[in-house]
């Protein structure tokens, strides 16, 4: 390496690139000298055409935010900078953004992540990312993804004062004021009716039309804070409310199993070829496994609450349905009917000490509390999705 | 020809400070950069409209290099209540868990955003509603556990976006 020049460039995440230019491999390397040697009579070598195409941004990520959202995505080939389009329904072709509904597009330069506010909470909006380079070319756009904004975190459902002990207190007595129940959704909305305290949601059919908070049966739940929509559960035996569609079985367990190496911890799981603990299981047909990925299938395929983008949730969305004014389950029963007081995987991989990508996060509803649980064992699940 | 190479280094090198913190590249964010909007000792969290303490109580904010310098303190559950003061509180469970970064570990937090952060235990203001405990966040690995109220732990204050 000797006679190059190096330039260093820090990026934001604290990488050093060292780029060196000069020596070809020879250890004293001049430019000019090698271009001498070249034979004059020797034909020029046409230079091959630059393919300046901009390529198609992948890892496409919406993530739902106080009124707005999050997106990331993956740099891409001859990208001289990144164009946004959102609207309130589908994309079909990018070029023509600003004709749908709330329909905006954007430059963002060369980032690789944006967030926008202003959004309508509640509603789910569709976006989409293309590269252009340095010439205006636009490329292909990528995938289409969808979130829906939501107001905040749920509150946490508490309605007591404690002191130093486990007996109820007045929460403007003495050394233990501004505690959990003395503030937040749960302290400002305390009507029932759509929740405990101040959680909000709507009950949702198997269409995923909202029907009135009286009915004794339904499907899934939306909830207007955060904006996401979660499976129901059911119970298929006589003395409770029947469903036909055993799918959404409350007993059912699962293994955590993500084929995804871009966010699987390195570890895929365990896809499960012998355990008849979910509906439908036939050990010779992979697609029936009782594994969270498999499942996930299962009610995509079948549109459940009219919806196909059903998914794990990750652990910071599956925390945000914890009642922790309840035990034995932590849940709101009124809206997430037989929720067991077991373990509920979330899509989050533990990151351990002893790294292995073994575990992935779990929430335990006897309690509430976080559980770090092997991707070998069988769980329950509720999954969620983002609207459509 | 060129030769390119690429070293990646901790940022925790860069700035000369001795970080221990390890992060992972195949566990999504969970709270990446473009989600805070800092204002010096203070940041706004576009996803929960939260704005955060970026020092733990004790620690003192260093706008020279964006840092938190002297030692986090140590309080009971009662201690870290009488914290409060002009809106500023002990945030709740579902709140502090909001700012665990489930990607990285010892701190399990974005130092970006929350510099100097100890990988310990840190007090929520919700407590155990079938026991004498409170519920605490380890920003080790960003478990939870329920702790006697009269343990001493550390604090981050939270309040309401205006």
């Amino acid at each position: 390496m000797k006679g190059s020049i190096f330039q260093l460039t820090a990026i934001a995440l604290g990488i050093f690139l060292i780029i060196g230019s000069g020596g070809s491999g020879s250890s004293s390397s001049d430019d000019s000298t090698e271009e001498e040697v070249i034979e004059p009579s020797e034909p020029e070598v046409p230079e091959e055409p630059v393919d300046l195409t901009p390529g198609i941004p992948s890892n496409f990520r919406a993530v739902s935010a106080y009124e707005g959202a999050l997106l990331s995505w993956k740099e891409t080939a001859n990208a001289n900078s990144y164009e946004l389009c959102y609207a309130m329904e589908t994309i079909t072709n990018f070029n023509d953004c600003a004709d749908y509904s709330g329909g905006t597009s954007f430059s963002v330069g060369t980032a690789t992540s944006a967030a926008v506010s202003a959004l309508t909470a509640g509603t789910p909006y569709y976006f989409q990312v293309r590269a252009t380079n340095s010439e205006g070319t636009t490329g292909t756009a990528s995938e289409l993804v969808i979130a829906t904004p939501g107001l905040g975190l749920n509150d946490t459902g508490i309605t007591v004062c404690r002191g130093n002990d486990s007996v109820d207190l007045d929460c403007t007595s003495g050394l233990f004021t501004n505690q959990d129940a003395d503030h937040g959704l749960d302290f400002t909305a305390t009507d029932d009716i759509d929740g405990h305290t101040g959680f909000t949601f709507t009950r949702l059919d198997e269409t995923g039309a909202e029907i009135d908070s009286s009915a004794l049966d339904w499907s899934c739940a939306k909830d207007q804070n955060t904006g996401l929509i979660w499976e129901g559960k059911h119970r298929n035996i006589s003395t409770e409310t029947a469903s036909s569609d055993s799918l959404h079985e409350a007993s059912d367990s699962f293994t955590w199993y993500n084929s995804n190496a871009q966010n699987n911890a390195g570890t895929a799981g365990e896809q499960n070829s012998v355990n008849d603990s979910c509906y439908g299981y036939d050990a010779s047909n992979v697609t029936s496994y009782c594994n969270t990925e498999a499942f996930i299938e299962r009610v995509n395929t079948a549109g459940y609450c009219g919806l196909n983008n059903w998914r794990l949730p990750n652990r910071h969305e599956l925390n945000s349905i914890v009642n922790y004014d309840a035990v034995e389950p932590a849940a709101d029963l009124s809206v997430f009917q037989y929720t067991t007081s077991d373990v509920f995987w979330s899509a989050t991989p533990v990151y351990s000490a002893s790294f292995s990508g073994e575990q992935a996060w779990a929430t335990n509803f006897n309690y509430g509390g976080s559980s770090k649980v092997h991707k070998t064992e069988s769980h329950s699940v509720r999954l969620v999705s983002d609207g459509q | 020809m060129k030769t390119i190479i690429i070293i990646a280094l901790t940022f925790g090198f860069l700035s000369g400070v001795a970080h221990a913190q390890s992060c992972s590249s195949t566990i999504d964010k969970s709270t990446p950069d473009v989600r805070f909007i800092t204002s010096n000792d203070e940041v706004k969290d576009l996803v929960t409209n939260l704005t955060w303490k970026r020092c733990a109580q004790g620690q003192t904010w260093n706008s020279d290099d964006a840092s938190c310098t002297d030692a986090s303190l140590t309080f009971t559950w009662s201690q870290a209540l009488s914290e409060a003061y002009d809106g500023w509180r002990v945030p709740n469970i579902k709140e502090l868990h909001s700012i665990v970064e489930v990607s990285c570990r010892s701190p399990a937090i974005n130092e970006m955003i929350f510099p100097n952060t100890d990988s310990d235990n840190f007090w929520t203001a919700s407590p155990y509603i079938n026991n004498a405990h409170t519920w605490s966040v380890s920003f080790t690995d960003g478990n939870d556990q329920g702790f006697s109220k009269s343990e001493g732990m550390f604090v981050r204050l939270v309040k309401d976006a205006s």
